[in-house]
Parts: C-alpha cells; structure tokens; sequence
C-alpha cells in the first residue's frame, strides 16, 4: 500500500539553525498521526514543509507516491492537502458559510468562473453545507466570522479545510488558545468526525490530552530530530522522550 | 432589498427622462457626471473588491481617451464602436501593467501603478508626432452609425450612449461580484495568504481584476474625450488618480453605487466651492478629511444607516 504522506531525510536550515535534520515519516491511509514535542522542536517547520509554506533544503515529500517537494502552498492544495493555521486564518467579515464555501470552491475546476458560474456556487455551497454541519456550525453560519468566539473560529477553519475533501487533512494546533471548555468541544467534535469517516489527519498538537485522545500514532521531534515514532503507550515508555520533555526545561 | 430595487429602477428612469426636461447646460454637467461615476466605479472594483489601491488610474482614462482620439482621427468607425474598441485596448494594455504591478503588494503595488500612470503621462506630453504633445488631440469628431444611425452623435443622443455605457458597465461588474470569480477576490481583500492555501493563484485573479477595472476606466476616459472633444496629456495626471480614489472613498467602497455617488458629490462640491473661493481643494481636502474620520463607509455608508441596519453579509448568492 502506498503511504498517503512519506517524508524523507527531510532538513531545513535557517541560516545556522538546523530546523529540522533527517527526519524520516510514514502516515498510512486512514490514519490520525499526531507530531509533538517540546517549543522549537521544529513541528511547525515540518508541518509548513509540507504544507508548502517552507521550502526544506534537503529530502522528499510524497504525498500518494507523487512528489511534491518545493511545490507552492497553492499547488500542494490541490494534491489532496488542506491545512489550518496556527493562528486563524479567515476572512474576517464574510460569514461562516461564505468562508466554507469559498474553501470548497477551491478545488472546483470551474473556480475561476466570472460569468455562467452559479452552478460552482451551487456546487460549492453543497459541500460547505455539508461540513458545516459535520462540525455542529449550523447555528452560526450566518455570522460573519470576525465577531465569532475563538473557538467557533478554529472550528469554522476546520470546517474549511474539511469541505475540500482532502486525502490529508493538517491541523495546525486545533486547540490553541481555548479555554477548557472550548478543547473538550473540540475534541469531541473532531472525534465523532473522525469516527464516522476514515480520515488521513497530521496534527500538531501542544496539548497532550487532545493528542492522546485523537492520534492512533505519535512522532517526537527534539531539535529538529525525530526521536519516537510509535503508539501512545510506546510513545509515553520511550526514555528518549521522556528526557526530552524532563530535560527540556534547560 | 425590494426597497432597493425600485429605488435603482426610479434612478435609471430619471437618467433617461433627463434630456426631455433638463435645459442645456445641465445635460452637459449630467453626461460628465455619467462619465465620471463609470470612471469611480471602474476603480473600486480594485479598491473596494480586492484591496487593491492603485494612485494611477488616471493612466487608463487618458489612455482610453487616447485611443478614442486617435481612432476617431484616423479612421472613419462609427462612435459607439470607437468606445467599445478604446475601452478593450486599454484593457489589452492593463494585462501587462498589472502582471509587473502584481509582483508587489500593499504600498509597493500602489507605488507602481502612480508610476505606470506617470509614465503613460509623460509618454502622451513627449510624443508629439501622435499625442500632439501639451497640446493634445482636438476636433475629435462624433462619427455616426452602425446601420446609418445619427442619434447617437447629437447631444442627447450621446448623454443616452454615456448612460447605456455606465449601466452596461455597472450590470457586469455586479454578476461579476457575485460570481465565483468575485468570491474570490471578496477573500484576497481579506486574507490573501488564506486564499493561496485554499489552492487559488491569487495572482491572476488580481491581474484579470486590475485589466477589467482599467477597461471601464479606459471606456470612461474615450466618453470623455467624445464629449469633449480633445484628449490632452492632463487627463492621465496623478492628480487626476487622486480624485477619483477620493470619489471612491468618499463615496462608499465596496458598493458598485457609492463611487457614482461620490462622483456627482465630488463635482457639485467642487463646483460649488470654486464659485465662493479659488482655494477650493483646500476646502475639499477638508471633506475628504472628515469623511475619512467620521463615516469610513462614505455617502452610501451613510444612508444605509439611516435607512436600515446594514446586513453584513452582501453578495449571498446561494
């Protein structure tokens, strides 16, 4: 079976700086895969590699089997991924489903359509309405997103990211910023998501109860090196990691 | 929104009965006053649509003016073709300007279209041999025809090609808003690098944008020159562009309507202030000032409030 992402001896530099170095990773078809580690591990770095918003300076991507390194944000989209940012990124005074849709439009060959184009529209809507209501949004689609909570925001963004039927959805640290309440309805939104559909996810998380409550895998960055790769018990056994988390307080 | 629609069906009722009941020097400010609001609204499909701010466009008015002067000379085309024929050629020119301007962004890109505006400007005062220098081109004649038709070269006659260009002009760029196309540039003015993400190229929408924007200007500035009846290197001045974005701003952004709006309060202020004083832009820049402070969402802004609260999702069109 070919792996829906593989990433090889990836490295990227930042000037002197090693971001990342050698990292090698496998996500299978289907599977939720959680990256962790400590602040400036180089997550980010290998998330944005992928996601086509850094460039790595040495190693592969390939997505299905295709390769894909140095593609552009906008290229990489259309090879089946879709990602969340960190910090939302939405337009801020269009309403939810407007955002959704025009998400969903995206990957619409008709997309570009200044005339003749209601039925991408209408095509677009479908599908934004569908993933709204994936995510519980149906009460706030009318909301212009700008005035919308935090939470209902990351929300709106995986709403967004979902509506472009992705082969690998990237979730860029879903739950930063929430309060308590806003996590555990995060959580379990993303996980009736996850269990109704089978769903390739890469996500970065700081928060160890989302990870281990979501990912069936956990890969440990350290210094931009890939320490553990593994379930969650065998992740949690790992001396390794458990240096890095201890030890990373220096 | 059904308010809305007899108000714009009155509106255009009233520009066509015009000419039957207003005396003669009003039909001449009326037609530069048509003029004009098409030449505002080109521009805020680039400032209010898509964030785009350009200083220059003056450079596709005078250039459409151009063309019209220059086609009209040489050639013996009908009038409403010349603005037709005016109005792509500028549009043809506007793909190569905004595929250079497009490399920048934010300031950068406004910089770039004030120097491509200089640059038509400086090129219609040196060339003399085509432009006729400071001098311009003068006794551009009205042509008549298709089909032998003379209405369209008398005065009224021509305010009605004027009107027919800007509600032409006015019903494409409102489907084009609302189509998919427009969507997405609704998304570049809000968040650009989200849009990239979402798999668009950005880039040639903005492009398509500004060339289709400069096209409008271009049919407004070959009206212009008709009506006048000369081109002269001052239409392309950056003083020029400065007006028009202030007759956008003032106006309402965003609206399609209140750019014409801010253009007929733009001139009727002006032509107002110049009577009483000769510092007039003072008293104008005064305005703009205040507007700029006090109602962001210019005139239409303005009346929206106090006719209803304004719904923030426009351009549902699902």
């Amino acid at each position: 079976m070919t792996a829906a992402l593989e990433c090889k001896d990836i490295g990227r530099n930042f000037g002197a700086l090693a971001a990342l170095a050698n990292v090698n990773l496998v996500v299978q078809p289907g599977e939720v895969r959680a990256v962790i580690g400590p602040n400036g591990a180089g997550k980010s770095t290998l998330f944005n590699v992928v996601a086509g918003a850094v460039k790595p300076t040495a190693g592969v991507v390939l997505v299905d089997g295709q390769d894909i390194t140095g593609m552009t944000a906008q290229r990489i989209c259309h090879y089946g991924i879709s990602r969340t940012f960190q910090i939302s990124a939405l337009f801020p005074e269009m309403s939810a489903f407007d955002n959704v849709r025009l998400a969903a439009q995206g990957k619409l060959a008709d997309r570009w359509r200044p005339i003749g184009g209601r039925k991408v529209l209408e095509q677009a809507s479908e599908l934004a309405s569908q993933a709204i209501s994936r995510l519980n949004l149906k009460a706030i689609q009318d909301v212009a997103v700008g005035t919308l909570s935090h939470g209902d925001q990351r929300l709106v963004e995986v709403a967004m990211a979902l509506s472009q039927r992705p082969t690998i959805l990237m979730l860029d640290e879903p739950t930063q910023g929430m309060s308590i309440q806003e996590t555990h309805r995060t959580v379990d939104t993303l996980k009736s998501l996850l269990s109704e559909e089978k769903l390739t996810v890469v996500l970065v998380e700081h928060d160890m109860d989302v990870v281990f409550s979501l990912a069936d895998r956990i890969a440990v960055l350290h210094r931009g090196q890939l320490i553990a790769d593994g379930t969650a018990d065998e992740v949690k056994e790992n001396a390794a990691v458990q240096d890095a988390y201890l030890g990373g307080l220096d | 929104m059904m308010k809305n629609k007899i108000l714009g069906i009155l509106a255009i009722l009233c520009l066509l009965v015009a000419p039957q009941v207003l005396p003669n020097y009003a039909m001449t400010l009326l037609t530069e006053l048509v003029i004009l609001a098409l030449f505002a609204m080109s521009l805020d499909l680039m400032v209010g649509y898509t964030k785009l701010v350009s200083f220059g466009h003056a450079g596709a008015y005078g250039l459409g003016a151009y063309a019209c002067a220059l086609l009209s000379l040489n050639t013996t085309l009908p009038l409403p073709i010349v603005i037709l024929l005016s109005a792509l050629i500028v549009g043809f020119i506007a793909i190569g300007i905004a595929w250079s301007c497009t490399m920048a962004t934010g300031v950068s890109f406004a910089m770039l279209t004030l120097a491509f505006g200089q640059l038509a400007y400086a090129i219609a005062f040196k060339w003399v041999s085509v432009t006729g220098g400071s001098d311009g081109l003068s006794g551009i004649p009205k042509r008549p025809g298709p089909f032998g038709w003379t209405l369209l070269t008398t005065k009224p006659g021509f305010y009605l090609l004027t009107v027919a260009c800007l509600l032409g002009a006015y019903f494409f760029c409102r489907a084009l808003i609302k189509s998919p196309f427009g969507q997405v540039l609704r998304g570049i003015r809000e968040n650009e690098m989200k849009v990239l993400a979402l798999g668009y190229s950005t880039r040639r929408y903005k492009i398509a944008i500004v060339s289709i924007a400069y096209m409008f200007a271009g049919m407004a500035g070959a009206l212009y020159a008709a009506f006048a009846g000369f081109a002269i290197p001052e239409l392309l001045f950056w003083t020029v562009s400065g007006q028009v974005l202030i007759m956008v701003i003032v106006g309402g952004q965003g609206t399609l309507i209140g750019p014409m709006l801010g253009a007929v309060f733009f001139i009727m202020v002006e032509h107002k202030l110049s009577e009483i004083t000769e510092t007039w832009g003072l008293f104008m820049g005064l305005i703009f000032i205040a507007f700029v402070m006090f109602a962001p969402n210019g005139i239409l802004g303005m009346l929206k409030k106090n006719t209803s609260a304004g719904k923030p999702s426009q351009g549902h069109a699902s």
